[in-house]
């Protein structure tokens, strides 16, 4: 049964591409939703949007755009625009005539496809580009260009693989915040594949992070960061606020110990672990800030800690090791200063090798 | 004298860097040892041109013969040169009207076993010129053949079966050029105008067509070289029957079998000056840049 609020649901796809599979493939993708397909190179990212787009035919299961299933639909039924990385810019066809050639197959008016440009060089800011061939503009244009052919159609889905990855830093920046204002005001769905953490953390309402052709774990940014998957999803993540740790046996169960210090019960089998210490309810501080019942204190010293723009954060010397970014901005600790972790043991998350 | 060499070398160096917009870094010997070894390969092209010329216009001078008027003015030379460009040039566009398909299936499609495709299309390019002819005559001894020549159309010593010849022995290298042309298109441009909305058809004609345009063009003329300049096949298989199978290359080698070298590269030179002009039309055609 297909959800009636998701534009797109991809249900337990699998599709084989030389070597490569993607399998077992499954989420939704809610009415308007920003979503990002996060994941290293070579996971299947572009092969799962082709599927979408209908340049790939999968072996088994289904593909939904807006209520229909469209998984062996024709690529020019489904109304997706489509920007792939390399953009796909027609050479021969200037910037004018490549943004209308999707008007054109749609059998739009000549009047309407003046209109339609205008409106897409005034959104895009590419107006003084129109009659320039493809050739002769620079990555930053040309993503903008495919984007607004993409556009031009007023497709129901938005696919951008990896739009950023091409360019220099501050034309991302600037294409980044263009992304976000386009979303908010066409109320498009957004399908963005990029293998950057600040990007997508920067644009996406929700996160879908792949390996080896299969999604790991998708949800709200918020969600995954507080409760990673695996070690993979947090590896991948870069999250900050992973401690090595042991999981020992204890009297009553199992039992997490950071610095040998017991954390948190567990269910989780003995040996290595991490533990993800939630960041919202930490406290750090310089005097023993006293027991609690619910909570855990630490003691660390301090072996980095930058308040400058590189690099803000503070790391500790033990297995807690982790660096916290921008949490405590304005903190004067020394480095070797002795201090004390405190956060409740129900809100530790443990993941294994 | 050690001055003036480095001033040479400094002084050629700095003409190839302007040029050849040598790239930094890159080893000064490689623009002058490439741009070298093409003055001498057109120089030599040249020479043996001008020889020609030359040897023509000295023995005029002595014998008073006048190898092109008299070329012009022969009925058997007029009729043989309008047979050879209008075969040539319908077997030129034959060979791109089945290239082009072909090429795709080649270059786009899943085909099982592929690899016998491709070599079954690389067999003109293999198989000795003359063989073609013999071939094509053993074939129109077949039944089949005698089936098809009963339809009414005579291909064996006739200027269909010029044509015939000259289609097999050039479409493989129109069929090469097309599918290269081919291979280089980013098959992402037609992925991405699918999905704004157009059919697979409609893609090739508005997409691939137009990105292999030059491709087209340069297997054409390079298809209708090759017919223009073929003989021995067209001897087995159409003959070489006077006013009515005689092409220009069956002309010249007939006429340099019979001693007469002036006639024969008088016409040799004629074929190379429209030769000539029609290359330059096609770079027109595709707006000055390169061929292939």
């Amino acid at each position: 049964m297909v959800n009636p609020d998701a534009m797109v649901s991809v249900e337990d796809l699998a599709l084989q591409a030389g070597e490569f599979r993607l399998r077992n493939v499954s989420f939704t993708i809610a009415r308007g939703e920003y979503f990002i397909l996060l994941g290293p190179t070579g996971c299947g990212k572009t092969l799962l949007v082709e599927a979408i787009c209908g340049l790939n035919t999968p072996e088994s299961g289904r593909i939904h755009i807006d209520g229909r299933d469209v998984t062996f639909m024709d690529p020019a039924q489904r109304r997706i625009g489509y920007v792939p990385q390399d953009y796909a810019l027609l050479p021969f066809k200037t910037v004018e005539q490549n943004i209308a050639f999707g008007l054109e197959a749609h059998k739009t008016g000549s009047k309407e496809i003046k209109e339609r440009l205008d409106a897409i060089f005034e959104m895009l800011d590419i107006g003084h580009l129109r009659k320039r061939f493809p050739a002769r503009l620079s990555g930053g244009e040309r993503q903008r260009v495919a984007l607004g052919r993409a556009l031009a159609i007023n497709p129901g889905v938005l696919v951008l693989d990896e739009p950023l990855s091409a360019l220099d830093e501050s034309t991302c920046k600037e294409l980044m915040g263009r992304l976000k204002e386009l979303h908010s005001q066409l109320n498009t769905t957004f399908i963005h594949i990029c293998h950057r953490v600040e990007e997508a953390l920067t644009l996406g309402d929700t996160l879908a992070i792949m390996r080896d052709g299969q999604i790991e774990q998708s949800g709200a940014p918020s969600e995954i960061f507080s409760r990673p998957k695996n070690l993979f999803v947090a590896d991948f993540l870069q999250l900050p606020n992973l401690a090595k740790g042991e999981v020992k046996a204890a009297s009553n169960g199992n039992m997490f110990h950071i610095n040998g210090a017991p954390v948190a019960e567990t269910q989780v089998p003995e040996g290595p672990a991490y533990g993800v210490i939630p960041l919202d309810s930490l406290t750090v501080s310089t005097h023993h800030p006293g027991e609690d019942e619910g909570c855990v204190v630490l003691t660390e010293r301090i072996a980095y800690n930058s308040t400058g723009p590189h690099e803000p954060g503070l790391r500790f010397d033990g297995e807690l090791g982790f660096l916290l970014p921008g949490i405590f901005p304005k903190n004067q600790w020394p480095i070797g200063a002795e201090v004390y972790i405190k956060f409740p043991r129900s809100a530790i998350h443990l993941l294994q090798e | 004298m050690q001055a003036a060499g480095c001033r040479f070398y400094l002084e050629t160096r700095y003409f190839f860097m302007m040029h050849s917009l040598r790239r930094v870094g890159q080893w000064p010997w490689v623009s002058l040892g490439a741009g070298a070894i093409l003055f001498a390969y057109t120089g030599f092209i040249a020479i043996l041109l001008a020889a020609n010329l030359i040897y023509l216009f000295s023995d005029m001078a002595d014998t008073g013969a006048t190898y092109f008027s008299d070329i012009f003015r022969s009925p058997d030379i007029r009729y043989a040169a309008w047979l050879t460009l209008w075969t040539s040039l319908l077997s030129c566009v034959l060979a791109i009207l089945f290239a082009v398909p072909c090429a795709y299936a080649l270059s786009r499609l899943r085909i099982p076993a592929k690899p016998l495709f491709d070599m079954l299309v690389d067999t003109p390019i293999i198989l000795p010129k003359i063989v073609v002819g013999v071939t094509l005559l053993v074939f129109f001894q077949t039944a089949m053949g005698r089936g098809i020549q009963g339809l009414g159309l005579q291909f064996v010593f006739a200027p269909a079966g010029i044509v015939l010849a000259q289609f097999l022995c050039v479409s493989p290298y129109a069929l090469r050029t097309v599918k290269s042309s081919l291979d280089a298109v980013d098959t992402r441009l037609e992925d991405v105008s699918r999905t704004l909305g157009w059919s697979s058809a409609q893609v090739f004609w508005r997409v691939t067509l137009p990105m292999i345009r030059n491709g087209i063009v340069a297997g054409g003329v390079i298809a209708w070289a090759l017919a223009m300049g073929l003989y021995g096949p067209l001897m087995v298989f159409a003959g070489t029957t006077r006013q009515m199978t005689e092409v220009l290359p069956t002309s010249i080698y007939l006429e340099l079998s019979v001693g007469r070298i002036g006639t024969a590269l008088a016409i040799t030179m004629v074929m190379v000056f429209f030769a000539m002009l029609a290359l330059l039309l096609f770079k027109r055609l595709v707006g000055g840049q390169s061929l292939w």
